[in-house]
């Protein structure tokens, strides 16, 4: 199931979010945040715009105040702390380079500031532009640089410092999509190379799980799920996470639940379609609704395990693959659910044909109305 | 292809827009123009022109206005107090501008109406204390009175409009900056003056012309025709000559084309700059 | 480690709280409030000196009586400025005439500015040199414009009375002596001055207006007028609002043009309030009553202010919105 998995990164905490929260006059924006990020990790908090995810890492840089709660860099709570003894580095979406300086004034700017010599801030700002393939433009204002060259020279003068700490507030959603591929790669080369810790901000899912040694997931203020990559794909604690990582989106059927005498759990699909599971707390879920999330990757064409009737609406040729999109008619016929699969981009499906979808109930997910997840029987022995 | 009405109809009202445009640019243009003919017209003669072009062209307007009239000395009393007044009040304007801009504060909002009646209020509300104080600290009727004078009309203008330049400065800079070790002034020194320089410059000459062409404070404030300003000397004009036309609108011309060639020569980029000072 | 002794920790405890307090004063000073209070501490020292201690002399001026026609009465102190504020009919005269000054040369400015920016909007050839020469008086100083008037009108030799020869039925006259025809020669010469203001705004106004609008209403067969109306006015309202408060601003601190030109006559014909003012310090040397004027001044000029920054933040919350 897993290919190259990641570790979660173990050791020291690099950076801590205790009961952190902000509030701006009347909004509350950010409530009640813990977070323990481990020296050297790579953590990328994501979620939907407005989520308070940018704000948590303006305030980790001090450049906002922290309402109450304390923040550590390295053990030290630096909420008093300005944004220049926190030992950071950031790279904003903006780069916000420094017009009236050259690229190699821009890299050696931080270094100016805590007065290195003139010798050795040299030798640096020749080191890091060589390590970003910058050494040609040193001299050149950022003006003239493209996209990619002035994002490299924002990542340059935040490396030039060796800060404890690497900030990135969506630094590559200013860029084209295959520059932003390119930029990726580079990122993780950096992360390889310079043992520290790294926090990055994205709204981009795809962004997170190829970075992320950790993922952070917010919503509405509030930390809905701390979890690898891989944790956070199949094991999403809530219907949130499991809607907002993944593409395309994972599908959602409304189901009620029913306790047999012996114990077994039978699930009734909105279709009509019943099939067994066994959930963890049966206590109270008897005749319960629930939702039932069926990634699209776990679903084929045809007959299986469990099978589901509708009819095509439309498919989204990829090349390598195909979307194919199904409307699933409810057991009364009165309402039709949206439902993805994936087909091999041979199959040629004409709108309103009629066509059998199947997935296996082991890759199931269920979510509670209130839309935390109800653990399966395996999951909760391991925990 | 068919006929149609529109293109020769569209044709025809260009036309008239066309004409119509001239004629209200000749309207404008006239005063400024008529100032030029009479300039040039030989004392006495602009009454019995013909019509509305020059007769003989002269010069000897200008002659006397700096020879029998002391003008040098008033242009160069103006220059000098234009001058300081706008360089002083840069200095201690712009800093405000920038915490206005940049930094959230209690009394904020209150620092900024203060600062847009004292650039809005009437000059006559301020000149009678004034006056008065001058004659108890005696300033009246000297330089530097006249500089302090002008830093009042000036400095709420310094304080708008830097604010203004602040403001288009990216906030993400300021941040980036004290990230990499700056102080609030190191990311100001550093970071923001710099990038602002143009816009100092804007206000440095705004602030200049406003001193030039002041006319309250000037009036009120220095009594000794040494110690005018041109504005203050010309308008004299209409009271000593009245019926000199040609002297007066000599003095007017030398008083007003310095502004007006420096507009002429930077116009696009002074219209940008009083559009921030005022609508911002 | 041997522990130590109660005095020696007291002396460290005090210690440590003396860097503390050091540490925070030091952020404030780079960092926080302090550093704001030394970024304002020119500009308030300034703006204190110049204009806040005389604002205050202003106040203590109208409660006293500084007159320099009877300064034996220096030091008597009361409401009799404010007394007379309200009982003397040349300052609601000089009340009204501001108001009608405003006002003839807000609609006057107006109307030319907009005309001017309608002709010069679709203009592609010569755009800048259109723009220059209507914003050319802008450049004038007011001293300049009153002179150049002044010549224009003269009664005897005047070029406005002499063109005025050659149209029918029109005759010249004496305008700036007549009492008819004072004020209204003033505000034509304030407003060309001045129009040029509301011209930039207005042609700003009229390039951010989409295209597509025009195209869409000459899709639905609108006219010229009727795109006027329906497009060009909605969509300058805002606009238009904020110009003619800050017009308005404009004429109510006009003096120089009013001074120069008629001084306020004949026999208090054009006496606005601000040249009033000027004319009861200067001229009736009544300091104290001028002061007073002044405080009124400034108590209309605080409303315009405040009208106009609700303008502006409308606008601005318009724009934004869309």
């Amino acid at each position: 199931m897993s290919g190259v998995s990641k570790k979660p990164v173990e050791g020291p905490i690099g950076v801590q979010f205790s009961g952190v929260s902000k509030r701006y006059d009347r909004q509350t924006v950010l409530r009640d945040i813990n977070i323990d990020i481990a020296e050297r990790e790579l953590a990328v908090f994501v979620g939907p715009s407005g989520c308070g995810k940018s704000t948590l890492l303006r305030m980790l840089a001090g450049l906002e105040e922290t309402t109450t709660g304390t923040i550590r860099i390295n053990g030290q709570v630096v909420n008093d702390h300005p944004p220049r003894e926190r030992d950071i580095a950031m790279v904003f979406q903006s780069y916000a380079l420094y017009p009236h300086m050259t690229v190699g004034q821009n890299i050696g700017f931080p270094l100016r500031m805590v007065g290195e010599t003139r010798e050795r801030q040299r030798a640096k700002v020749e080191n890091t532009a060589r390590l970003l393939g910058l050494t040609d433009y040193l001299d050149r204002y950022p003006r003239h640089l493209s996209g990619g060259q002035r994002q490299r020279v924002a990542m340059g003068r935040a490396i030039v410092r060796d800060p404890a700490v690497f900030l990135f507030d969506e630094p590559l959603s200013n860029l084209d999509a295959a520059l932003r591929v390119q930029m990726r790669e580079e990122i993780i080369a950096l992360h390889r190379q310079i043992p520290a810790t790294m926090i990055y901000v994205t709204h981009d899912q795809v962004e997170a799980m190829t970075l992320a040694d950790r993922i952070v997931v917010l919503r509405d203020g509030h930390v809905e799920q701390i979890g690898t990559p891989h944790d956070i794909y199949n094991a999403p604690q809530s219907r949130f996470v499991a809607e907002f990582i993944g593409s395309p989106k994972i599908n959602i059927l409304p189901a009620v639940i029913k306790v047999g005498a012996d114990g077994s759990t039978k699930v009734t699909l909105s279709t009509g379609r019943i099939f067994g599971a066994e959930l963890a707390e049966q206590a109270g879920v008897d005749g319960s609704a629930v939702h039932v999330g069926i990634r699209p990757e776990a679903t084929q064409l045809g007959e299986g395990k469990t099978q589901l009737n509708g009819t095509v609406s439309h498919g989204e040729y990829l090349g390598a693959t195909q979307y194919l999109y199904v409307d699933v008619p409810d057991a009364q016929g009165t309402q039709s659910h949206r439902f993805i699969t994936i087909a091999s981009p041979a199959c040629i499906a004409q709108a309103g044909e009629p066509v059998t979808v199947s997935f296996d109930p082991e890759f199931c997910h269920f979510f509670a109305p209130d839309g935390t997840r109800l653990r399966r029987r395996h999951e909760a022995a391991r925990a | 292809m068919s006929w149609s009405p529109g293109p020769v109809r569209g044709h025809w009202s260009a036309l008239a827009r066309v004409i119509l445009l001239c004629v209200l640019g000749m309207a404008v243009l006239f005063p400024i123009y008529w100032m030029l003919v009479i300039a040039i017209t030989p004392t006495g003669f602009s009454r019995s022109l013909p019509g509305i072009l020059p007769q003989t062209v002269t010069f000897e307007n200008f002659v006397s206005l700096f020879t029998e009239r002391p003008m040098a000395r008033w242009l160069v009393n103006s220059i000098i107090v234009a001058a300081l007044a706008s360089f002083l009040s840069l200095v201690f304007g712009t800093s405000c501008g920038y915490v206005l801009s940049k930094m959230k504060f209690r009394g904020a909002g209150l620092v900024m109406i203060g600062v847009l009646v004292t650039q809005m209020m009437p000059g006559t509300s301020i000149i009678v204390p004034l006056y008065i104080l001058f004659r108890d600290l005696g300033l009246l009727d000297t330089m530097s009175g006249m500089v302090v004078g002008h830093i009042s009309l000036v400095v709420p203008i310094a304080i708008w409009m830097s604010k203004g330049f602040f403001d288009r400065i990216p906030q993400d800079l300021e941040a980036s900056a004290r990230i990499d070790g700056c102080t609030r002034l190191g990311a100001y020194l550093y970071v923001s003056l710099p990038l602002a320089v143009p816009g100092l410059a804007a206000i440095f000459i705004y602030g200049f012309v406003t001193s030039w062409h002041d006319f309250l404070f000037a009036h009120s404030l220095v009594h000794s025709q040494q110690l005018w300003t041109a504005a203050n000397g010309i308008s004299s004009f209409r009271g000593q000559y009245f019926t000199l036309h040609e002297l007066q609108m000599a003095a007017a011309l030398v008083f007003a084309l310095p502004v007006i060639i420096v507009f002429i020569v930077m116009q696009r980029w002074i219209v940008s700059g009083a559009m921030t000072g005022s609508v911002r | 480690m041997e522990p130590k002794s109660d005095a020696t920790g007291r002396a460290d405890a005090a210690i440590a709280l003396r860097r503390r307090r050091w540490v925070a004063l030091r952020r404030s000073l780079t960092e926080g409030g302090g550093f704001v209070f030394l970024m304002l501490l020119p500009a308030l020292f300034v703006v204190g000196a110049v204009i806040g201690v005389p604002m205050l002399r202003a106040v203590e001026m109208s409660f006293n009586t500084i007159n320099f026609r009877r300064p034996a009465m220096a030091g008597t102190y009361g409401f009799h400025n404010y007394g007379k504020l309200f009982e003397d009919p040349d300052t609601w005269s000089a009340v009204a005439l501001s108001a009608i000054y405003m006002f003839g040369t807000v609609v006057g400015s107006v109307a030319l500015a907009l005309c001017a920016a309608l002709l010069t909007r679709r203009i592609v050839r010569f755009r800048a040199f259109w723009r220059v020469v209507f914003l050319l008086p802008w450049t004038v100083p007011a001293v300049v414009t009153a002179l150049v008037w002044g010549v224009m009108y003269d009664g005897n030799f005047g070029i406005i009375n002499r063109l005025l020869d050659y149209v029918p039925f029109m005759t010249g006259a004496n305008w700036l002596i007549d009492r008819q025809t004072a004020f209204p020669a003033l505000i034509v010469a304030q407003i060309w001055n001045e129009f040029p203001v509301a011209y930039i705004f207005i042609l700003a106004g009229l390039h951010a207006i989409p295209e597509e609008l025009y195209e869409a209403a000459r899709i639905d067969r609108a006219r010229a007028i009727q795109q006027f109306w329906y497009i060009t006015v909605p969509q300058l309202r805002f606009i238009l609002a904020v110009v003619v408060v800050l017009l308005m601003i404009m004429g109510f601190k006009s003096f120089p043009i009013i001074y120069i030109l008629t001084g306020g006559g004949p026999a208090g014909a054009t006496e606005t309030l601000t040249v009033l003012t000027f004319n009861t310090a200067f001229r009736g040397l009544d300091f104290s009553y001028a002061a007073t004027l002044g405080i009124l001044a400034l108590a209309i000029s605080v409303i315009l202010v405040l009208s106009y920054l609700r303008l502006v933040a409308r606008l601005q919350h318009e724009r934004g919105g869309q």
